[in-house]
């Protein structure tokens, strides 16, 4: 049978394995930047902004990963001392009145940043001059994986609560 | 509704999210959200559009590029085992003197506390490594316990410093960059460090049962073989770290640019000691990934926090309670730090410092603190809140990894007396400013 839930897992937990190897590439951006400017004098002119975009992907597409794997921190100190049930209510809870509202929300109005970029057709008021639209699209797409986690994990804490014996 | 009702509610509204357990984050937004609605008549795309653009632009911070790459320079240090080293080494130099090995302790956690910037790494590995060392030697629990905790959380407040990053990349103000906060932290985290190592060695002088001194023979090692032990296991972390804070206080090269040539060290370091591998590589990237999305996700919803609290009106509410008491700008201070020291007992510190610190900073100024003085304090009183009980997360990730000897009771017992220290180190660093203010006037001569 297919579950909706396990797809997501399974797809968020390969894309955020992958995605975090562009950390590599980001210190070699800054370090070939490094050694151009004080070995050979010779800055480059598009190191600062891909520096920047390859930054601010790898933590767009991280957010996903981190929450499947309750990586952001939260106090849990009362919700630890609920018995098992209530605390999978008080999940589901939080859950649809914090974070598929709020951001649902946002993720609907980063893709719609991201649509209006493609619109305009949007470069960067730069020498190099790279296009945002793509940078916009990826950071939308972080989002939207973020937001398919929090619905995975309240597919899952329904299907708890229905197996907890009472 | 009026603001200061409106600010009172904020407050308790986001109080009693949090207390639900849902992450920090996402609390944070969520409390925007429905304020910054209420505040604007319900006009959705208004807001929202507002905060798109907010993670739009940090998106495009370059100040907080240096936070993932800082933590992978620490994953790959951890899983190339330098703090084993030196800890085995400093075994035998330290471990005559009574309360010896405990000072080993803090001394490789302060080295240590330079190469990795994050809290949770420190603890952890002194925890697993010095913790059954210690109990072992017949050290009291409760004093090991605070020894371990309180040096191993050094780290977020030595340079560099995931903390100073998010500080100097939320203000984006000259007087507390990223590299004026790493020359300030420096004389502090080591004021602070030299404390605990007095404090233990005099408790241990007094009364030897608490840390006793390991037995002649089994400090074998000659002067010598001690010597190039230390000198061993010291000089490539302590090199790296040289390499990393040199750059960027001669001013060659931003935080960001050092921190990436520290990554190219740490790997190089693995490389030749034979630690590197594909898997470490993997390892360090995901870790990395999935902390740094934590530090940007509170980042994205203290922002969203901060944006609705300020332009609703409420940082002049508190403003005005705290500035019309008409007292000395001292008690303002103290109630500030008071404040955030309260608030440290139970959240974490990221959230404080993304929520508090736009409050706070615009007051401070009123008052002519000196801001990067004023930062310093804050991070200090930061740092002791992750040793504050009921929360604080240091003693909860030593007592994941500590031995079963440890109970939670030694803990908090074995903490009180470290955090008696750092208050005593916040109240130095008031009477004597130049401790946070001198080092940065050299290198940046105050800019």
């Amino acid at each position: 049978m297919f579950k909706l839930d396990s797809a997501i897992d399974a797809f968020n937990e390969k894309f955020g394995v992958y995605s975090s190897y562009l950390v590599l590439p980001l210190i070699l951006v800054i370090f070939w930047e490094v050694i151009m400017r004080y070995g050979f004098n010779r800055p480059t002119s598009w190191a600062f902004e891909l520096t920047v975009f390859l930054y601010g992907v790898h933590f767009s597409f991280a957010l996903a990963h981190a929450h499947k794997h309750d990586t952001h921190v939260a106090i849990d100190v009362f919700e630890s001392r609920l018995p098992e049930r209530l605390r999978v209510i008080l999940r589901i809870i939080t859950n649809l009145a914090l974070f598929l509202p709020t951001i649902g929300l946002l993720t609907v109005y980063i893709s719609i940043l991201a649509i209006n970029s493609w619109q305009q057709w949007e470069h960067a008021s730069s020498s190099w001059a790279p296009p945002i639209y793509p940078f916009k699209t990826l950071m939308a797409i972080g989002f939207i994986l973020f937001f398919l986690q929090g619905i995975a994990k309240l597919l899952q804490d329904f299907r708890t609560l229905k197996a907890i014996k009472y | 509704m009026s603001v200061e009702v409106l600010t009172i509610l904020m407050f308790l509204a986001l109080m009693a999210c949090i207390a639900m357990g849902h992450p920090l984050a996402v609390t944070l937004a969520a409390v925007a959200t429905l304020f910054g609605l209420i505040d604007n008549g319900f006009d959705i795309s208004g807001l929202m559009g507002l905060f798109a653009n907010n993670v739009w632009g940090i998106f495009l911070n370059y100040t907080l590029v240096a936070i993932p790459l800082f933590i992978f320079m620490a994953q790959i240090l951890d899983r190339s085992k330098v703090s084993e080293g030196l800890f085995d080494a400093l075994y035998q130099v330290l471990g005559g003197l009574r309360g010896g090995l405990g000072m080993a302790v803090i001394v490789v956690s302060t080295v240590f506390a330079a190469t990795t910037g994050i809290v949770g790494a420190s603890v952890v590995a002194m925890g697993l490594m010095a913790g059954p060392a210690l109990l072992r030697r017949g050290y009291d629990t409760a004093l090991s316990a605070g020894i371990i905790c309180s040096s191993g959380t050094l780290g977020i407040l030595i340079p560099p410093s995931i903390m100073l990053v998010v500080y100097g990349g939320l203000t984006g103000q000259k007087e507390t960059s990223v590299g004026n906060l790493f020359a300030a932290a420096i004389l502090p985290g080591l004021l602070l460090s030299t404390l605990y190592l007095l404090y233990v060695g005099v408790r241990c002088y007094i009364n030897p049962d608490m840390g006793p001194p390991i037995p002649k023979e089994e400090r074998t090692a000659t002067a010598m073989q001690k010597f190039s032990m230390t000198m061993k296991n010291f000089v490539p972390p302590f090199g790296l770290i040289l390499m990393v804070m040199g750059t960027i206080l001669a001013g060659i090269a931003t935080p960001t640019e050092a921190a990436a040539l520290g990554c190219i060290g740490a790997l190089f370091l693995a490389l030749v000691t034979g630690k590197l591998s594909w898997s470490v590589i993997t390892q360090s990237s995901v870790s990395t990934a999935r902390t740094t999305a934590m530090i940007m996700a509170l980042f994205v919803g203290g922002k969203f926090f901060s944006v609705v609290f300020l332009s609703m009106g409420g940082g002049d509410v508190v403003s005005d309670v705290l500035l019309g008491m008409d007292v000395s700008p001292y008690v303002v201070f103290v109630i500030m730090m008071a404040v955030v020291f309260v608030m440290g007992m139970f959240i974490d510190w990221a959230a404080i410092l993304l929520v508090v610190v736009p409050i706070f900073t615009p007051i401070a100024m009123d008052l002519d603190f000196n801001p990067l003085w004023f930062a310093m304090m804050v991070c200090v009183n930061l740092q002791t809140s992750f040793l504050t009980p009921p929360f604080g997360y240091s003693l909860f990730y030593f007592k994941g990894v500590a031995p079963t000897e440890y109970s939670m009771g030694d803990i908090y017992r074995g903490i009180i007396p470290f955090v008696v220290i750092q208050l005593a180190g916040l109240a130095t660093m008031i009477a004597f400013p130049e401790i946070i203010t001198w080092l940065p006037s050299v290198f940046f001569g105050g800019n």
